[in-house]
């Protein structure tokens, strides 16, 4: 692929940075139907990634691909 | 009994912001039923009836935990759920068209319900697109950039020549670019100088503004016309450009929202119909809020985790409602 072929603001594309919030040892609580540590504390009240691209694990993120498109709507 | 009136969330399952507002509801013993779109219809069901003469829709909503009628439901917490997931022994071809017919279904039988909403993804939608938001922000009185969406390299010269000054380009929607190496790539806002415009605008739109002079920025979470502002110190040449490429180099803390801004945000809200809404500002060192964007179903639960601002709070408040 030539550089021509690259459309320009596509030029600055990057890896986005690696900032996962952890999830290991979360568990699904049916009762409370949150996400639990192995200690049964509240994953939400661990640190959570301050970023909204797709490495964080609130949800999607901000920066996916239209997060707002679904067909039905 | 009004009191046992359910509140309904639907969001992906690891979700940290619907952790917490499910949290708030479940202390304040409000009844509550989560679920992911992506579990209909193999492990939800969905029965919803409509008489010939009375509007609304009833019946059940059931996840084999627990259910609710729908014509209960208090009040919705919507937030990106995922997307049916039709069972493998569907073929191909069928397993399309059985994914719209589920989504189209469960989506809008719900947003037909006559609830409270943050927000209805109706209203998600349309409130979503950056250039229509430029339009409704100055509309309601919020100053944005400078802004062109062309692809006329010559257009783009002449724009930076009116602006006279740093110019940035940004995305005009998210999405990752797969360029089928390694790991998706992001495109973030970045500095373009006038000699980097060349012909390759010529192959999709392109977004371009004025480069507004940042003091800092403000992630600002407004939830039924209550501001929740974290400001946001940039100490890198990266992160003051944009903040979400170098996450180490931020430091946060709250802030107050003028005003003036705070009447502006909810005449927008307002122009949406959307009573959720997380927004981009930069603050000048003149001390002027820049509207950037606002992301609908943005993400906020970083927001309270490292400034405290009870968000959470306001949606357990407004989803519960006052007079239950």
């Amino acid at each position: 692929m030539t550089t021509a072929a690259i459309p320009l603001a596509a030029r600055a594309a990057a890896e986005p940075p690696l900032a996962v919030t952890s999830v290991q040892g979360v568990t699904w609580d049916d009762e409370k139907q949150i996400n639990v540590q192995l200690d049964g504390t509240p994953w939400h009240t661990t640190p959570q990634a301050a970023s909204c691209t797709d490495t964080n694990q609130d949800g999607k993120g901000d920066d996916v691909d239209d997060p707002y498109f679904a067909p039905a709507t | 009994m009004a009191a046992a009136r359910p509140v309904v969330v639907v969001a992906e399952r690891l979700d940290a912001s619907a952790d917490m507002v499910v949290d708030q509801l479940n202390q304040r013993g409000v009844p509550v039923m989560r679920y992911d779109a992506a579990g209909f219809p193999q492990s939800i069901s969905l029965s919803a009836t409509h008489e010939a003469a009375e509007a609304g829709w009833r019946g059940v909503l059931d996840d084999g935990h627990r259910s609710v009628r729908l014509e209960d439901v208090r009040a919705v917490y919507y937030r990106r759920p995922g997307r049916p997931v039709i069972a493998k022994t569907v073929a191909g071809p069928y397993a399309a068209w059985a994914q719209h017919q589920a989504d189209t279904a469960l989506l809008n039988v719900v947003s037909a319900l006559p609830a409270r909403w943050i927000n209805n993804p109706h209203h998600d939608r349309l409130a979503s697109h950056k250039p229509q938001q430029l339009v409704a922000a100055t509309r309601a009185g919020l100053q944005v950039p400078r802004s062109i969406v062309t692809n006329i390299p010559e257009e783009a010269r002449r724009f930076a020549k009116y602006v006279a000054g740093p110019l940035i380009c940004k995305p005009i929607i998210g999405g990752r670019l797969d360029i089928g190496s390694g790991r998706k790539l992001m495109v973030a806002t970045h500095i373009l100088g006038p000699d980097d415009i060349d012909d390759s605008l010529r192959l999709t739109a392109h977004y371009i503004q004025e480069a507004v002079p940042k003091q800092y920025e403000v992630r600002l979470i407004v939830v039924d016309g209550e501001m929740f502002a974290a400001r946001i110190q940039a100490d890198s040449e990266k992160a003051r450009t944009d903040w979400r490429t170098d996450p180490d180099a931020l430091g946060f803390s709250i802030t107050r929202t003028p005003g003036r801004v705070a009447a502006a945000l909810r005449r927008f809200m307002a122009s949406y119909g959307i009573t959720f809404g997380a927004f981009d500002f930069a603050v000048t060192p003149d001390g002027d809020w820049v509207f950037f964007e606002c992301n609908p179903a943005g993400t906020w639960a970083w927001v309270e985790n490292r400034t405290g601002l009870p968000i959470a709070a306001a949606h357990a408040d407004y989803l519960q409602g006052r007079a239950t």
